[in-house]
């Protein structure tokens, strides 16, 4: 993988957008697209094969399903596997989560037991993809709505285990973090300060909302928020300048405005 | 309760878009059961907003309440079995032409394979009756609706690109 490729603050590109990303000069210096989105050949892959001569990009998928017991679903492997070798991604990413049981395809990140069989479950799972792709993975932390009764480790030491064990790289969801520690009350400094930043590769930001129940969704609706911002900004501060992408899927403001909004956060990060 | 079996567990839950069980607080916190609603939601909301973007046409010719009605049918009786997201629309698109709901109503059965063609740019064609094209035109712009078809008469349609733009073609 050549990292070097990728480096600053991007954008997730989604459909509405591409238009506006090939057409007008933009100084976007790179994408993550979504790869389950160019698993068949529709009306935006030839986009995609223009971008990626201007631009480098990152694949992130959400069905790997790396947390799951379902045996592996080979075609949609074999789809991604495919995907990659036309795009060349810079590097390839999931999440770790389950998002499938019994062939019923939940379409949803769904959070890990953090239990010794859900440890030794997931690192087999990942070194199977690792060998399967050839590549490392990079997994990203998810929002976790509910605690489970039964845990051995708590998210942090669960992240390290699964990095250590499996020589997969992380994705750090700044947004994830500071939701799911704001949802229960928590703080998220310190569990950011212990994150195993060395093997972060890259980082998302996105904004989310508050539910009726005072609980924050993460929506993917809103712009990024100060704190979350503020989160990166200390993570900087430390001299890791990791590379990453602020998110949108909704409430989709147009290529322009949304690339505004990534200079802002360049510069809020830049004056703090 | 083993790894698996708490998936398992996790997963039927959110199958059963009504209600949480109670035997949930074996695995999670009682905290947390309000919480698993928000994977339910998440759920209803991503398959209803993928259906309302592939039917566009069919949403508007039913109303939102009754095509709201249709997708949680959809996922309480057959859930989704595909990974791949854009499968949930070819899904739909069968499960309405097959649903008993829908067997007095000819145009909405038709009106589905319009909008699953157009939404997805399938290839090849699609057998509608006459005045159908023209009927869908009328909901996706709301100019007025054509009255006129012709069940007796069934016309090829395709979509193809036109300067850039996608447009159906009447196949002669």
């Amino acid at each position: 993988m050549n990292h070097d490729k990728i480096k600053g603050v991007g954008l997730s590109l989604r459909f509405p957008h591409f238009n506006e990303v090939l057409k007008f000069k933009h100084n976007v210096p790179w994408f993550e697209v979504i790869a389950d989105d160019f698993l068949i050949k529709g009306p935006h892959w030839q986009k995609l094969m223009k971008l990626r001569e201007k631009k480098p990009i990152a694949m992130h998928s959400i069905g790997m399903n790396v947390g799951g017991v379902d045996p592996w679903d080979e075609e949609y492997l074999k789809k991604l596997k495919e995907t990659y070798s036309i795009f060349q991604p810079e590097w390839i990413s999931d999440h770790l989560c389950w998002s499938s049981y019994g062939k019923n395809y939940h379409h949803d990140l769904l959070p890990i037991p953090k239990t010794k069989e859900g440890l030794i479950n997931v690192v087999e799972r990942i070194e199977h993809l690792q060998h399967y792709f050839s590549r490392p993975l990079v997994l990203e932390n998810i929002t976790q709505y509910i605690d489970f009764n039964n845990s051995d480790y708590s998210e942090l030491d669960f992240i390290k285990e699964v990095v250590k064990r499996s020589g997969c790289y992380l994705l750090l969801d700044i947004t994830n973090v500071v939701i799911n520690h704001k949802n229960r009350n928590e703080d998220y400094d310190l569990f950011l300060q212990n994150y195993p930043i060395e093997s972060v590769k890259q980082f998302h930001l996105a904004g989310g909302v508050i539910s009726q129940q005072g609980v924050i969704i993460d929506t993917h609706t809103e712009s990024v928020g100060s704190d979350d911002l503020n989160a990166l900004f200390k993570i900087y501060k430390k001299g890791h300048i990791i590379p990453g992408v602020i998110e949108r899927d909704g409430n989709l403001p147009s290529f322009i405005d949304l690339n505004s909004e990534r200079i802002n956060a360049i510069e809020v990060i830049n004056e703090l | 309760m083993n790894y698996e079996q708490i998936i398992k567990k996790l997963s039927q839950e959110l199958l059963r878009l009504d209600g949480t069980s109670v035997e949930l607080t074996e695995i999670i916190s009682s905290k947390s059961i309000n919480r698993f609603e928000i994977y339910k939601k998440n759920y209803l909301h991503l398959v209803f907003g993928r259906l309302s973007e592939d039917f566009p046409g069919t949403k508007k010719y039913i109303g939102e309440n009754n095509f709201y009605f249709f997708v949680q049918k959809l996922l309480k009786e057959k859930g989704l079995t595909s990974p791949y997201i854009f499968e949930v629309s070819k899904q739909f698109k069968k499960f309405i032409i097959e649903s008993n709901e829908s067997q007095n109503d000819s145009l909405l059965t038709e009106l589905v394979k319009v909008d699953l063609m157009w939404s997805q740019s399938l290839d090849g064609e699609i057998e509608v009756p006459s005045g159908l094209l023209e009927y869908w035109q009328g909901l996706m712009t709301g100019n007025d609706l054509n009255k006129i078809i012709n069940f007796d008469i069934m016309v090829k349609l395709k979509v193809f690109d036109y300067q850039g733009e996608q447009a159906f073609q009447v196949v002669r």
